[in-house]
């Protein structure tokens, strides 16, 4: 009897032990423009030179080293596009950045942004935690008309940890349905003249995350705002997270993406964002792979690509001051697989 | 090694007293049904891989814990008073207590201690069939064991032919799992009622000293613990000599 119960229990310890399953990683690579230059713009035609990165997971997240060379095809139907050059390159050295995060809470329309801010919490840490110490950073969000720029703790920081419970408990109630006006712009102007005044260091960049808003406040003039930015030498660096969904305001879009352009921002789309199961505690892998290159990025002596390109626009001639975008896809090939890897490139004559 | 002095220590004292015996009882331990809840100091822990999540529910949850089971070691002062010494292989289930967790399809925060809690007790209801008895005492907790397997079987090789997952849950499991203290001592108070060999016991303890391996500023770290345990205790060999 004594050996019955004995054998019924080990059975049931047996029975408990879990089995826990492992999920795959994937998406190996990421690609995207560090910064888009007009060299020349003639009526009908342009040359463009654009450095551009491909982080490569098998490579410990550097620049890939496989030849890319003849596996670039552009995307495009306005213009006719022709490689003028590609090479590797090294970024200059630019030394320590003073790092502005901006960015703002709700959601117009919550379809397909259920995991913006699911998202956007890691990435914005990995910038946080790789930045520092060597450059220093700063966490502010928009909120409302009455008070458009909040800024975390006490302005810029070298302590990365320092930002970690406020970033948490902004994004844990970011999600909710907003209809309020953005004051989006006033907070970009403020954030500008506070990192004008603040800021140690020469160079400067704001990284602004912006959810899907539909409304904003209009009440700056654009051209004041992308005038201060260069004149304060900050750079407008974007990681878009949901592309094709985040902007319900087109007039807001294209003026941030100018802005972008125009300071030779960095500019990340991922094209998978419907890839991870979020509610699995699956990690978006190749925005966190890019996270962890922007200081690096912005820092200089960075090994990327450089291209070259001549365009032809073949509906129209370009106007000055408009900004235009292409994109071009870069097929990797490994032993086992081949992959189309999307780089949208947005340009404008300064 | 200072662990092992201490396993060492309670071995010989059980030992010593055990030699001295006039009643004794040896059986084992099942306790199949936890009640928990654990607090943070902070609002949100923050893993290595840049996520975070809410930092507990403060609710006390229900858990089935199978894998716990040990032995139990009863010895006699008199007809009323008694010391007990167990070793225990207990499941420590905290899953429910990360809402951000409660859609996952895995909520093994789960660990396993091996326990030794040092007991007195007294039988309240001397002469009767079925005794009621209190005690009271320390438990040793030692280890911090993952008893949620990994079947090999699961193993998938993707595109690339790499062997490489990436899995959050399952690594911020252990990273929170990893922040428990190797050994700590808690207060452990309870009731059980015992008829012939077998008895019902339930135990609670709760922690007063630091749960934390390392203590984070900017992190949340364990705060109180709690333990209720429902345990099935059946003896084995006994000795009795005081009876007689």
């Amino acid at each position: 009897m004594k050996f019955i119960v004995i054998e019924i229990l080990i059975l049931i310890v047996i029975v408990s032990c879990k089995r826990e399953e492992n999920i795959l990683v994937k998406n190996y690579y990421s690609a995207g423009v560090i910064k888009s230059e007009v060299i020349n713009m003639y009526a009908d035609s342009a040359e463009l030179k654009i450095d551009f990165f491909i982080l490569d997971k098998t490579n410990n997240d550097e620049n890939t080293k496989q030849n890319i060379l003849n596996k670039i095809t552009f995307d495009t139907t306005d213009f006719e596009i022709s490689i003028d050059s590609l090479c590797n390159t090294i970024t200059n050295y630019e030394g320590p950045f003073s790092t502005g995060i901006l960015l703002t809470e709700g959601l117009e329309d919550i379809v397909n942004m259920e995991k913006y801010f699911i998202y956007e919490e890691p990435v914005i840490r990995k910038i946080i935690h790789t930045s520092t110490p060597t450059n220093e950073i700063l966490l502010s969000k928009v909120v409302n008309n009455k008070l458009s720029l909040e800024i975390i703790n006490n302005g810029f920081t070298q302590n990365s940890y320092s930002l970690d419970q406020p970033l948490a408990d902004i994004c844990k109630n970011a999600y909710y349905t907003a209809s309020d006006t953005l004051p989006i712009l006033n907070a970009l102007d403020s954030l500008i003249n506070y990192m004008s005044l603040n800021a140690k260091n020469n160079k400067k960049n704001i990284m602004l995350f912006c959810s899907r808003r539909l409304n904003f406040n209009q009440n700056i003039n654009l051209q004041t705002l992308i005038n201060k930015a260069k004149q304060s030498n900050i750079k407008i660096d974007l990681i878009e997270l949901t592309p094709n969904f985040t902007w319900r305001n087109f007039k807001l879009e294209r003026f941030i993406y100018k802005l972008n352009a125009l300071t030779n921002g960095m500019l990340y789309e991922t094209p998978y964002t419907f890839d991870y199961m979020a509610e699995d505690g699956e990690l978006p892998m190749d925005m966190i792979q890019v996270a962890g290159k922007v200081n690096e990025i912005n820092n200089g002596n960075f090994n990327c690509f450089e291209l070259n390109l001549k365009i032809k626009n073949k509906n129209e001639n370009f106007i000055s001051d408009s900004l235009y975008n292409f994109s071009f896809d870069i097929k990797i090939s490994t032993n086992y697989e081949t992959k189309y890897i999307n780089v949208p490139v947005y340009f404008i004559k300064n | 090694m200072k662990c092992f002095k201490v396993i060492l220590f309670f071995v010989l004292f059980v030992v010593t007293l055990h030699s001295y015996s006039q009643k004794y009882e040896f059986g084992i331990k099942y306790s199949p049904l936890l009640i928990s809840k654990i607090t943070f100091d902070k609002k949100y822990i923050i893993y290595n891989d840049f996520g975070s999540t809410i930092a507990g529910d403060n609710k006390f949850h229900l858990y089935f814990t199978g894998i716990s089971l040990g032995l139990f070691y009863k010895e006699y002062f008199n007809k009323i008073n008694y010391f007990q010494a167990e070793i225990n292989f207990n499941g420590n289930n905290f899953g429910n207590q990360i809402p951000d967790w409660a859609s996952s399809r895995k909520k093994n925060f789960t660990y396993s201690t091996i326990d030794i809690p040092l007991l007195i007790g007294i039988t309240l209801n001397r002469g009767r069939k079925i005794k009621l008895n209190l005690f009271g005492g320390i438990n040793n907790k030692f280890g911090r064991f993952i008893t949620t397997f990994y079947s090999s079987f699961s193993y998938l090789i993707n595109d690339n032919m790499n062997n490489e997952y990436y899995y959050a849950d399952k690594k911020r499991k252990r990273e929170l799992i990893n922040k428990f203290k190797f050994y700590y001592v808690n207060p452990i108070i309870g009731l059980s009622i015992s008829k012939f060999g077998s008895s019902i016991a339930l135990s609670f303890e709760k922690n007063i000293y630091n749960l934390n391996k390392v203590k984070y500023d900017y992190n949340a770290n364990f705060k109180d613990l709690y333990l209720i345990r429902i345990s099935l205790l059946h003896k084995i060999q006994n000795k009795n000599n005081i009876l007689k």
